[in-house]
């Protein structure tokens, strides 16, 4: 010790010491009161949960557990089945998996006989149904809607074409045969005048005599005689020409020559559109050759062109290998298309989408036996051109089929070979979906005998999946459960017996179900009538024999079946459905294994929202705090120090503080601005700060104010500021403090208030979690207790937080006045 | 000739009484000086002189016997009453304007928010409408108007309740907030005063401690929180009372009156029973004993409750107003059950206190009863703590009923407020807010003056 008498410690150095032999001492105070400690410990339970957070989102996926967009639409266990699904969604999850087989199985048949199936479930409706039921079996037309792939995929198809015809990049003529004349699409009311004027009308009218029964002519008919109105021999002698029968070559020349005519007014005068929306339309295209094949499959290849762009950013390779190959001229069209990508907020999902949808048709090609990367630019586009093709042209008659792979196989093999892989796909498809109708059906001769058929083909439809969950549950309540849910159903529509009847009289699933997982074989026979029906219009069929050693597909191992294999299938089933959105689950979920506080009607993870709303009700509450003890401290110790007017003004102002409804007051304020956490901390800061607590602290600066040392530093010359910064605040910071503690209970309690009024603009806090319950209606009703998990996790989070500061405040409160210790 | 009569009481006779009274009682010349101003406010208000309105004349009339009173001298308590009057005046004149600003400062004005946007379209119409709206006027002529309009109690139309005007809007919802309020905060001050000199009393024993254990919990517990418990348990497990609403309107079919009548006799019911036990504590601090003072109290009570149900079996509408009671009574648990929790424990604290007197140990050296000197001794000076608190707690206890209100679907001024600012309805929510600090600044004043009653200090 002596030694260090010698040197002198520095100001700050003996601050620090009474500051830590200060703080030792308070702490050894403070340890004593148990409410104070109960406080911390919460706040730091509290706060070790939100700081988590990050971590924790880090490791789940944003898409299922995200507090703001996240949804939950997985099914994960037979529970889901059985409790959490609606009556529809339950009869839809029965019926859909083995409605999309059937949809698939009549796949390669065309449109028409496509409306007749949907004719087949509107009258079948009637005969399952014994009620009024118009939306029983919507789900059935839906399916047919949404796996009928060929129209689907036209559609697509046709958007790109019409785009490309739009941009001149398709050129066509629209008149292909001299009965186009009189359709309006095609062939204007002054084209046809004009054509008039170079061909002679007799020679027209032996052009137009084969289809004298059409539309068409008719309407050319009615424009002839509009034309010719005060020449009435003219026009009898043009209907009469064109009702007599005239000689084939008269015909064919006749034909020849107005056709020329009519191409060339039309091209001039028209801008026609190429339609390839159905069947008929395409296999129309194809059968006249109207366009060039190169248009065709730019239009196939078009779709994906935009998002090869945008991952281009990342790899400039791929823009490069574009602009050298085939599709160049699509390229300045695609680029057109696409938003500012230097927009960090447009590119960023952008580049998101491109990378997921070229991944899956990397994914896709893979599992066609076509291993490509996208990289590979030309021959990516190329086959991806071909299957797209072989998607739109499945339904169309074979030997138009064959035509159109033709011109593809003469234009480029890459294209072909994508042609022949995804065809074949769809053939292997088409076969394995024939085969399960025919099993369920007991009838080979599908999808022919679908007609003769008729609601029978509907009512087995149910028999797969019913036949699953009669075996997985057998024996246990979850049965009862699923029958119950459909014998009780609240709408009329979904009330289904039939299906009831199949859940209480199966016993082992039928053998139709093993197509549903994957483990049955197809008739090869129905496959290779399919391929040779195609084959037999080629040209040089060699190409599809390569296919055919590919295709050694393993025999499907066949699990014996057993319960617990039955009801994970079964999940398995229904989770896809769930996922590709057919079915939904009836959000909010109680808790369970994957969501520990369950879910809200969004179906976003209550505890992931809980857990990422404390930190910004830290935040908020300590800044609030912050501000309402620093303005506080300083105007009450200025008021005690000056005393005078300011002291009048300034406590008159907080007399009206005190007096002002602060809730009402901040609900209209939030109402009539937007307000955010930080504008509300100011809000609540100022309020506060300029409030009851200058009061407090005004109290306590003036018993300091008369102390002597204050005397002695005026004495020695200290300015008015130094006095109140360095000696008047330093005493009054504890009971700030501790005045500190109480406010940020105030300012969580008015966060959550306000919140809940759902006048905040958060992305998420606590009392908006009791908004979003409160405002769809699952509070307002009798059953409050049975959705408990969605407001008690979150009002219990405000109570406790808030009641943790109030307890640490009065844990300080021991130490700040000491007259309560002696109690 | 009715008229006549009245212009000359209230222009000549009642004056005249106020100047000779003024002149009797005031010496120094700034009486005078008051006097002089006081008349001018009231003839200006009364004969319509323009140049001498503070805002209107109804403004005038409550602020001419303001200054008349201060133009002599006052003894203690009435002198007490009239500055706070004073005092009150001013805060509602500075809050009203407090509230003009803060919308002025809002973003948007009225022809942004509820014009057709078709209107907006036509450059002329919109000019026009601009106009009337006095949209463009500079914000003094606002402000003046603001004022104006407030004091002639014109709040305008309301735009989410279209034809209703927003004084008539708030003359029906008023009533509602005006009885839970009372008898919420009557009720849990009672409470919070009983039980509080009680645990204090008996202090260490289980009974503190489970008492302050609860009462910390209903202190700090989140208000909706609390009232979806309340619901939870009253309205949906054990079915007692419905869940939310003013009445069931099935019972109200056949009515031949209006729910709002019967509620308005419903509030002078609970104004006559407060009466009623105001006047029981006025005899009982004449009596001495304790035993007689407790009768007294309850006699009044009860006297007073046995009238109010002969007046409600009699005028027939005691069904339906049995019907308002079944669903008022779940937000009066709930708000009475929240706010006595901080009264019982400001007063088990300061009873904490005042037992460590000097003066309490000599009253048991006395030798007198404990009850004596719980009740008359202890309990009696920790009362004036209790109502300060109490004071301070009332704006908070005003606004807090947007939340009770909201979850109790009771159609009164928070939740009117709520709406109003949820449908950007700029002139009702303007009336509600103004509104809501009237009814606190009455409160207080109410308040304040029962305080100068109970502690004679206060009266300088």
């Amino acid at each position: 010790m002596a030694n260090e008498i010698g040197k002198r410690e520095s100001i700050a150095k003996i601050k620090f010491k009474l500051f830590i032999k200060n703080f030792k001492k308070n702490w050894a105070l403070f340890k004593e009161s148990k409410m104070g400690m109960f406080g911390l410990w919460v706040i730091v339970a509290f706060g070790i949960f939100g700081a988590l957070s990050p971590i924790v989102l880090s490791f789940l996926d944003p898409s299922i557990y995200d507090p703001v967009v996240g949804l939950d639409s997985r099914i994960l266990s037979s529970k889901y089945i059985t409790d959490y699904l609606s009556t529809q969604n339950l009869v839809k999850g029965i019926e859909i998996p083995a409605a999309q087989q059937w949809v698939y199985s009549f796949m390669d048949m065309g449109e028409t006989f496509k409306s007749s199936m949907e004719t087949l479930v509107r009258n079948s409706q009637h005969e399952i149904m014994t009620t009024y039921a118009p939306d029983s079996f919507r789900h059935f037309l839906d399916t047919i809607a949404d796996s009928y792939i060929p129209a689907k995929e036209r559609l697509y198809f046709q958007t790109s074409v019409s785009e490309l015809v739009d941009k001149g990049i398709i050129k066509f003529s629209a008149i292909s045969s001299v009965k186009d004349i009189g359709n309006r699409d095609k062939f204007s009311f002054q084209d046809f005048s004009e054509l008039l004027q170079k061909v002679d009308h007799k020679t027209l009218a032996i052009a137009l005599s084969p289809y004298a029964d059409s539309d068409e002519v008719s309407r050319a008919i009615l424009w002839f005689r509009s034309l010719n109105r005060d020449k009435q021999e003219v026009v009898e002698e043009f209907n009469s020409l064109i009702t007599q029968t005239h000689s084939e070559a008269q015909i064919k020349s006749a034909q020849e020559k107005v056709l020329e005519v009519a191409k060339s007014v039309a091209d001039v005068s028209t801008t026609g559109q190429l339609y390839v929306q159905s069947d008929a339309q395409l296999s129309e295209v194809i059968q006249n050759d109207t366009v060039a094949i190169e248009s065709l499959v730019f239009a196939a290849a078009y779709s994906i062109i935009p998002d090869l762009i945008v991952l281009s950013k990342e790899n400039n390779s791929i823009e490069q290998e574009i602009k050298k190959g085939k599709f160049a001229p699509l390229f300045e069209i695609a680029k057109s298309k696409l938003s500012d990508l230097s927009k960090k907020e447009i590119y960023e999902p952008a580049l998101a989408k491109a990378k997921r949808t070229v991944n899956n048709l990397e994914k896709e090609m893979r599992d066609l036996g076509l291993s490509v990367l996208h990289t590979d630019t030309e021959r990516f586009l190329e086959l991806y051109a071909g299957m797209e093709l072989a998607k739109v042209s499945v339904d169309i008659r074979p030997e138009l089929r064959a035509k159109l792979e033709n011109h593809i196989s003469r234009y480029s093999k890459t294209v072909r070979q994508g042609y022949i892989y995804e065809l074949n796909n769809i053939f292997i498809k088409i076969a394995t979906a024939r085969s399960f109708m025919a099993s369920l059906l007991n009838n080979e001769n599908v999808p022919e005998s679908y007609e003769s058929l008729g609601s029978q083909v509907i009512k087995v439809l149910s028999e797969p999946i019913a036949s699953l969950i009669a075996y997985a549950f057998q024996g246990t309540n979850k049965l009862d459960k699923v029958i119950s849910n459909i014998e009780n159903s609240q709408l009329e529509d979904f009330k289904r017996i039939d299906i009831v009847e199949k859940l209480k009289s199966a016993k082992e699933p039928v053998e139709a179900v093993r197509f549903l997982i994957n483990e049955a074989e197809m008739n090869e026979n129905i496959y290779l009538r399919m391929v040779n029906g195609h084959k037999q219009y080629l040209e040089d069929p060699s190409e599809w024999s390569n296919i055919e050693n590919i295709r050694k597909i393993e025999k499907p191992q066949k699990t014996a079946w057993s319960k617990d294999f039955a009801e994970k299938k079964l999940v398995e089933i229904f989770n896809v459905l769930s996922l590709t959105n057919k079915i939904g689950v009836g959000h909010p979920l109680p808790p369970s294994k994957w969501h520990w506080l369950g879910t809200d009607p969004v179906g976003r993870d209550i505890l992931i929202q809980l857990m990422v709303s404390t930190p910004s009700e830290f935040v908020l509450g300590v800044l609030a705090a912050l501000i309402t003890v620093v303005i506080g401290t300083i105007i009450g110790t200025a008021a005690a120090y000056y005393g005078g007017l300011v002291d009048v003004i300034f406590m008159r102002i907080a007399d009206l503080m005190m007096l002002f409804p602060s809730i009402a007051f901040l609900i209209v304020l939030s109402g009539f601005m937007t307000m955010n956490l930080f504008k509300l901390a100011l809000i609540l800061g100022l309020l506060g700060g300029f409030g009851g607590i200058t009061l407090v602290l005004k109290a306590q600066a003036l018993t300091i104010k008369v102390k002597p040392y204050i005397d002695a530093a005026r004495v020695s010359g200290g300015s008015h500021g130094y006095i109140i910064f360095n000696h008047i605040i330093p005493n009054v910071m504890p009971l700030s403090f501790l005045y500190m503690m109480f406010n940020v209970t105030g300012a969580v309690f008015s966060e959550a208030v306000l919140s809940f009024f759902g006048l905040m603009k958060v992305r998420m806090s606590w009392g908006l979690m009791i908004n979003t319950v409160w405002s769809s209606g699952y509070l307002g009703s009798g059953n409050i207790g049975s959705y408990w998990w969605m407001w008690v996790p979150a009002g219990g989070a405000i109570t406790l937080l808030c009641a943790a500061f109030y307890f640490l405040g009065r844990g300080l409160e021991e130490i700040v006045n000491p007259r309560l210790r002696k109690r | 000739m009715t008229k006549q009569v009245l212009l000359v009481i209230f222009g000549i006779v009642l004056p005249l009484i106020g100047v000779f009274y003024s002149i009797k009682k005031g010496k120094k010349p700034i009486n005078y000086i008051f006097l002089g101003i006081s008349l001018a406010l009231y003839y200006g208000a009364l004969f319509n002189i323009k140049y001498l309105y503070l805002f209107s004349p109804r403004f005038n009339f409550i602020v001419a016997p303001i200054v008349y009173f201060y133009g002599f001298d006052l003894p203690g308590l009435a002198k007490f009453i009239r500055n706070r009057i004073a005092q009150i005046v001013l805060l509602l004149v500075i809050y009203v304007t407090v509230v003009f600003f803060i919308f002025l400062a809002m973003p948007g004005d009225y022809t942004t928010k509820f014009l057709d946007p078709k209107l907006m379209r036509n450059p002329e119409m919109y000019e026009r409408i601009k106009q009337l709206f006095g949209v463009e006027d500079p914000w003094y002529v606002k402000y003046y108007k603001h004022m104006k309009n407030f004091f002639n109690l014109e709040m305008g139309i309301s735009f989410s309740e279209y034809p209703k005007r927003v004084e008539e809007i708030i003359l029906e919802r008023l009533p509602r907030t005006l009885f839970l309020f009372l008898a919420s905060s009557v009720l849990s001050f009672l409470l919070g005063f009983d039980l509080g000199k009680r645990i204090a009393w008996k202090r260490g024993g289980i009974t503190d401690k489970a008492a302050t254990f609860v009462g910390i919990v209903f202190w700090t517990i989140f208000t909706p929180f609390y009232m979806l418990i309340i619901i939870w348990l009253f309205a949906v497990t054990l079915r007692w009372f419905p869940l939310s609403g003013f009445v069931t309107p099935a019972k109200w079919f056949n009515a031949p009156f209006s729910a709002q009548d019967v509620f308005i006799r419903l509030l002078w019911t609970e104004l006559f029973l407060l009466m009623a036990w105001i006047v029981g504590i006025f005899i009982s601090s004449k009596l001495k004993t304790i035993s007689s003072k407790k009768l007294a109290i309850w006699f009044s009570v009860i006297v007073g409750f046995i009238m109010a149900m002969i007046y409600w079996v009699t005028n027939g509408m005691g069904t339906y107003a049995l019907d308002i009671i079944y669903h008022l009574a779940l937000p009066v648990i709930a708000l009475v059950t929240l706010h006595f929790a901080g009264d019982m424990l400001v007063m088990r604290d300061t009873m904490l206190e005042v037992i460590k007197e000097d003066y309490i140990t000599t009253a048991r050296a006395k030798g007198l009863p404990d009850k004596v000197i719980r009740d008359k001794h202890a309990a009696r000076t920790a009362l004036l703590p209790l109502m300060t608190s109490f004071v301070i707690g009332l704006a908070s206890t005003v606004s807090g009923g947007v939340i009770t209100e909201t979850m109790f679907s009771w159609k009164g001024m928070g939740l009117t407020l709520l709406e109003a600012t949820t449908a950007q309805d700029t002139p009702l929510a303007i009336g509600c807010l103004v509104f809501t600090g009237v009814l606190v600044l009455f409160a207080h004043l109410v308040a304040d003056i029962l305080y100068a009653l109970l502690d004679p200090r206060i009266r300088y």
